[in-house]
């Protein structure tokens, strides 16, 4: 009998462990210990044992029914446990399920990149009318009157039956003075927004495009630091530190007026196709605003001193993303805009 | 504008380890932007002289022949189309490897050694065009072949040597030298090198018009316009080209040779900056007069067109006619000629503003328009008289300077400063040492006196014009001959001002991320400028908007009163590639201001402007796009912290579906619309199948929180039970009115929404079929099913009240 059950639980542990269904776990359990299992038999057999060895024999037949259903109950809950919720051959290749796609425009993703890196240096924002007027386009502006930017060639002006012309702004400049006249010096802002040239359109020319201005006014701003603001700007925006470089320039607005450049990123300054073998790209004009513009914002140029750049951002957006036609800012067509996801 | 380096080093002693590249450089930073340097040698590498031997006919062409040519190393055949190619002439010949232009080809292509109909060919002999050298040497005839017997060359020599091309010339952009009269010309621009190295410029010879007698008659009747007026009169001229030095030079800046007289004017213009113009003395009747032309008068130009004139035009005039337009242009029929011997010498100045409106009217630009427009000093004159008078002489001995006539009425003063340094330095942010900054002024033509805290400065007068009048303009001048370059980088010193905190903003910038990022749109930018075409499906037909005197095309004149046309266009030219999308645009928009209020000179009246914002979703299923639509604009207020938009349907909108279209609210005030594209709009738009839904509101109206607006509601502390129910209502019977009659019926229903509507097999024609959900709890503990089945048996009891709801059986 002892070895009888030696025998049966040999046999019955390796079917246990080699079972790989539930149903036939089941199966294995009536065979064992089912009313008429292996073991069930052995157990009502026990009146057949000699008497003394009965009761060794009956425990030793208890303790394995309960062995090998405790065995059965933890193979079954094994098997259970890794039984997997998909299918076998499921196809972990497939794309993932795509997201409602949208996107901002390229040159709202610049404005918010330019916006927080001159909020950070404690810049406001502010905005101007797209309609503007010859007083505060021009006049405000130190543009001689007979500036040819004045002419309907450069600027889209509407009719209008009033003496003060008005146009669609050609610069956001104007803005700034509407600024100087309601807020007292010190000040530090910016005022991103679109501007409007009578132009011929081409792949570098557009008649409707994006400027960033900012003005900083305190009683001591060398052009040094508006050298030193500009880098700090480009440095945020290309994520590089980026070479910077100011020469001379004329605009009306400025006194002095600088060019400023940025060393061209595909060639690092050697000259490539990009910078026209310069190795250099014009980014922004800028300077301290002449004397008669503060004055037009009702500041005391023998006072406060300040610096002006004006960033043109189709052409920052064209230089860091490699966008090869400035048409396409206002082409509105998806096949472009859902490339900025 | 076009400057030769070698023109410049007659006038300036370059260092020869100064490179071209640095030149360019050095003017770009300090003075004016050098776009590229030409050289015209560079694209004339294997282009040799050599001598036709011998000139046969080609065996197989009849318009060809075979040239044996020696070119120094080698007698070689080429064979060549130039039908003036004959024995001992000397001609540009291009061998294997180099660069020609070649008729019809757009850039250079490579002269190969070639076999043409059975001969074979050793290069190419050029006609001027081929090499570039149309300018320098006029071609009458296409198939002329360059012919430089006259140059002293010996065979094998570089053509573009033996011309003197190899010459680096600056082209530089005239934008940046708009403020600057003086670098028109090479003298000014060798005196700006001369200046940023601290070099010597060679003073330009002059010549003595002092005993001339003045047997001259002129008169100017406008002399706040002429300033300044001198006449030459010189005899015994004898019409003939210009020697080769003098083609050279003006070609290399672009300006075609033409005849010694005309080549000289052009000499001086380009040499000096100052315009300058010769009349025959045949055709000038008795004296010159510098008047307003009158009305009805006529003048010929020299370039042949024939103006009429009005009453504002300066023009210089003989007793009887004008024949000149003032520093614009000469008439034709005083202009020299071949036969011209005598010629009165004409050097004047001319108000810029004057000179840039008459030519802005008449809508002529020359060389001196240009120049005058700039504003240049009376004082050049005698430069530019000295320098003309001197190099015709050089060339023909036997002229006489019969007479000389100078009438200098409105003198130009120097300007004259007084600079601080304390405000030299405060701009410059470095000390820059007294000595230092007057040796600068100095090297630029300016008289400095240094006093204890200031400098008295005195500027030439090439910069007194108007250039310079600021203490801010010697800032500059310093700065620049300190060199941009070594400026430092110096931190700001500015005052802390209080943290940017800007709701406005925060909210748009949330807005449009909402937008893009949640409700999964792309934004556009379009132009402002609508169309007619949307603006009349839009109902903007009869509205009066503001109009651009000069639009891009005749239908894109008004300023948008509304986004949607534009923002449709958008739709419109996607449609072709995608069928589902979403677009959304922020912009401003334009309503006429009122016509009642004048505005003065002095004030500036604008017209309204408004920033809205719009937004089209497109696709098949109009009711699905309705309900996406709506429920962007129903959970806008969440991230963006404003008020909740309610919707209302009045109706009104021409453009929308009537079936489909909600005014949208924030209180009582009216924002904005929604609605679904009509049938109409899409047949005047050109739309066919697609459905659009669109919305547009006033951003200006968003009010921003000035902080997050969220509320805490405390989590209920006992369990809230759902309640799942479907009701049967007519079709006409909306959700908003079975919400109301359910949440009004109890306190403890707590929240009622809408699971789906049902049309179907066991729905009765007419009705449909509501699935809501409702949430009942109570503050302070669990309702029981009987409290539950009370409040639905109440419910339903108000739908069949209220709404003659009706159940499904179960």
């Amino acid at each position: 009998m002892i070895e009888a059950l030696a025998q049966l639980e040999t046999n019955a542990v390796s079917k246990i462990n080699d079972c790989l269904l539930v149903d036939d776990l089941e199966k294995i359990r009536v065979e064992l210990v089912g009313k008429k299992g292996e073991l069930t038999q052995m157990l009502k057999n026990l009146k057949s044992v000699a008497p003394e060895l009965r009761r060794e024999c009956g425990q030793k037949a208890n303790q394995l029914k309960n062995k090998l259903m405790q065995s059965i109950e933890d193979k079954k809950q094994s098997l259970l446990d890794s039984v997997s919720l998909v299918d076998e051959n499921f196809d972990l290749s497939l794309p993932g399920t795509s997201l409602s796609a949208g996107g901002l425009h390229p040159i709202t993703r610049m404005t918010n990149d330019l916006n927080d890196a001159f909020q950070s240096l404690g810049f406001e924002i502010y905005e101007g009318p797209e309609v503007s007027s010859e007083l505060y386009e021009f006049d405000n502006l130190n543009f001689p009157s007979d500036h040819p930017a004045r002419e309907s060639m450069d600027t889209y002006w509407l009719e209008s039956s009033d003496d003060q012309r008005i146009c669609l702004r050609p610069h956001l400049t104007g803005t700034s003075v509407r600024y100087m006249q309601s807020h007292k010096p010190p000040f530090r802002f910016v005022y991103p927004g679109r501007v409007y040239r009578n132009e011929t359109t081409d792949p570098r020319h557009e008649r409707a495009f994006f400027q960033y201005e900012a003005l900083i006014v305190d009683e001591s701003i060398p052009f040094s630091s508006g050298q030193l603001l500009v880098k700090t700007i480009l440095d945020r925006v290309f994520g590089q530190s980026v070479k910077v470089r100011m020469r001379s320039g004329f605009f009306p607005f400025v006194e002095p007026g600088f060019e400023i450049d940025m060393q061209c990123l595909v060639c690092g300054g050697d000259g490539c196709r990009v910078c026209k073998q310069v190795g250099w790209l014009e980014v922004m004009p800028g300077g301290p605003p002449h004397p008669n513009v503060l004055k037009a914002g009702g500041i005391d140029p023998e006072k406060w001193t300040g610096f002006y750049i004006n960033i043109g951002l189709d052409r920052l957006v064209m230089m860091r993303d490699g966008v090869n036609d400035v048409r396409l800012f206002h082409s509105a067509d998806l096949r472009f805009l859902s490339q900025y996801k | 504008m076009k400057i030769s380096l070698e023109w410049i080093k007659e006038y300036v002693n370059l260092p020869g380890t100064l490179t071209s590249q640095q030149i360019m450089h050095d003017l770009t930073m300090a003075t004016v932007e050098v776009e590229e340097i030409i050289n015209l040698a560079d694209n004339m590498q294997k282009i040799v002289i050599a001598d036709v031997i011998k000139v046969e006919k080609h065996p197989d062409a009849d318009k060809l022949i075979v040239a044996e040519c020696d070119f120094g190393e080698q007698t070689r055949k080429i064979v060549c189309g130039g039908i003036n190619v004959v024995a001992n002439m000397k001609v540009a010949l291009a061998l294997p490897g180099a660069k020609v232009f070649w008729h019809g080809e757009p850039g250079l292509v490579d002269v190969k050694e070639t076999t043409i109909r059975g001969v074979a060919s050793y290069g190419m002999i050029c006609a001027a065009s081929e090499i570039g050298l149309e300018t320098l040497f006029p071609q009458k005839i296409e198939k002329s072949i360059l012919d430089l017997s006259v140059f002293d060359a010996s065979a094998g020599e570089l053509v573009s040597t033996v011309l003197s091309l190899d010459d680096d010339v600056l082209d530089i952009d005239n934008k940046s030298l708009t403020n600057r009269p003086d670098l028109w010309g090479h003298y000014g621009v060798a005196r700006e090198l001369a200046a940023i190295y601290d070099l010597e410029l060679k003073p330009l010879a002059s010549f003595d018009l002092s005993k001339t007698d003045n047997n001259l008659s002129i008169e100017i009747m406008a002399t706040d316009l002429c300033r300044r007026y001198t006449a030459t009169r010189i005899n015994g001229f004898k019409s003939q080209q210009s020697p080769y030095w003098l083609k050279n030079k003006l070609a290399k800046v672009g300006q075609r040779p033409i005849n010694l007289l005309v080549d000289l004017t052009n000499y001086v213009m380009f040499a000096l900056g100052q315009p300058n113009h010769a009349f025959d003395c045949q055709q000038v009747n008795e004296k010159i007069v510098i008047r307003k032309s009158q009305k009805d008068e006529f003048i010929t130009l020299l370039d042949g067109q024939v103006l009429e004139l009005d009453g504002q035009s300066l023009v210089i005039a003989d007793a009887d006619k004008p024949i000149a337009l003032a520093g614009i242009m000469g008439g034709n029929d005083s202009s020299i000629s071949d036969e011209t011997q005598d010629l009165i010498f004409e050097v004047a100045n001319f108000e810029a503003l004057d000179i840039r409106k008459t030519a802005t009217k008449l809508n002529i630009r020359t060389d001196s328009s240009t120049r005058f427009e700039k504003n240049l000093h009376p004082q050049l004159i005698d430069e530019a008289l000295s320098l003309f008078i001197n190099t015709l002489l050089a060339i023909q001995p036997d002229c006489q300077i019969v007479s000389f006539v100078d009438q200098h009425h409105t003198p130009v003063k120097v300007a004259e400063l007084s600079v601080t340094a304390d405000f030299l330095y405060k701009r410059l942010g470095v000390k820059i040492e007294a000595e230092k900054i007057s040796n600068y002024l100095t090297r630029l033509g300016f008289a400095v006196t240094t006093k204890q805290n200031s400098f008295d400065v005195i500027a030439p007068y090439w910069r007194s014009t108007g250039d310079i009048s600021l203490p801010e303009d010697i800032v500059e001048e310093v700065a620049r001959l300190y060199g941009y370059d070594n400026f430092d980088f110096v931190a700001p010193n500015v005052s802390l001002i209080s943290a940017v905190n800007q709701h406005r903003y925060r909210m748009i910038r949330q807005l449009k991320e909402y937008l893009a990022y949640r409700c999964g749109m792309y934004e556009v930018y379009t132009y402002p400028w609508a169309e007619d075409k949307g603006l009349e499906a839009f109902g903007f037909k009869d509205t009066k908007m503001l109009a651009l005197t000069a639009a891009p095309s005749p239908e894109t004149k008004h300023l948008q009163p509304s986004l949607l046309p534009q923002l449709i266009k958008a739709v419109s030219k996607n449609i072709r590639y995608f069928s589902d999308f979403k677009l959304f645009e922020m912009g401003a928009v334009f309503a006429c201001h009122d016509e009642s209020k004048q505005a003065a000179k002095t004030t500036e009246k604008l017209p309204e402007i408004t920033k809205n914002i719009a937004g089209a979703f497109v696709g098949q299923d109009a009711k699905n796009l309705f309900l996406e639509s709506k429920g962007v604009l129903e959970n806008l207020h969440h991230l963006l912290h404003t008020d909740e938009i309610e919707f209302k349907k009045t109706g009104e909108m021409s453009w929308a579906d009537k079936n489909a279209q909600l005014d949208l609210y924030q209180k009582d005030n009216k924002i904005g619309e929604l609605g679904l594209l009509s049938s109409k709009a899409m047949r005047l738009l050109g739309l066919k199948k697609t459905r659009v839904m669109l919305f547009e509101l006033s951003v200006d109206a968003l009010i921003p929180a000035f902080s997050d607006k969220t509320a805490f509601n405390p989590l209920p502390e006992f369990p809230e039970v759902e309640y799942d129910f479907a009701v049967l209502v007519k079709e006409s019977t909306s959700w908003s009115s079975i919400q109301q009659v359910v949440s009004q019926t109890d306190v403890m229903i707590k929240q009622v929404s809408f699971v789906d509507e049902y049309r179907g097999q066991q729905i009765p024609d007419g009705l449909k079929s509501i699935a809501l959900k409702c949430k009942l709890g109570i503050a302070d503990g669990t309702l029981t099913s009987e409290q539950v089945q009370s409040i639905i048996d109440q419910v339903i009891e108000n739908l069949v009240k209220n709404l003659g709801a009706k159940f499904r059986e179960e």
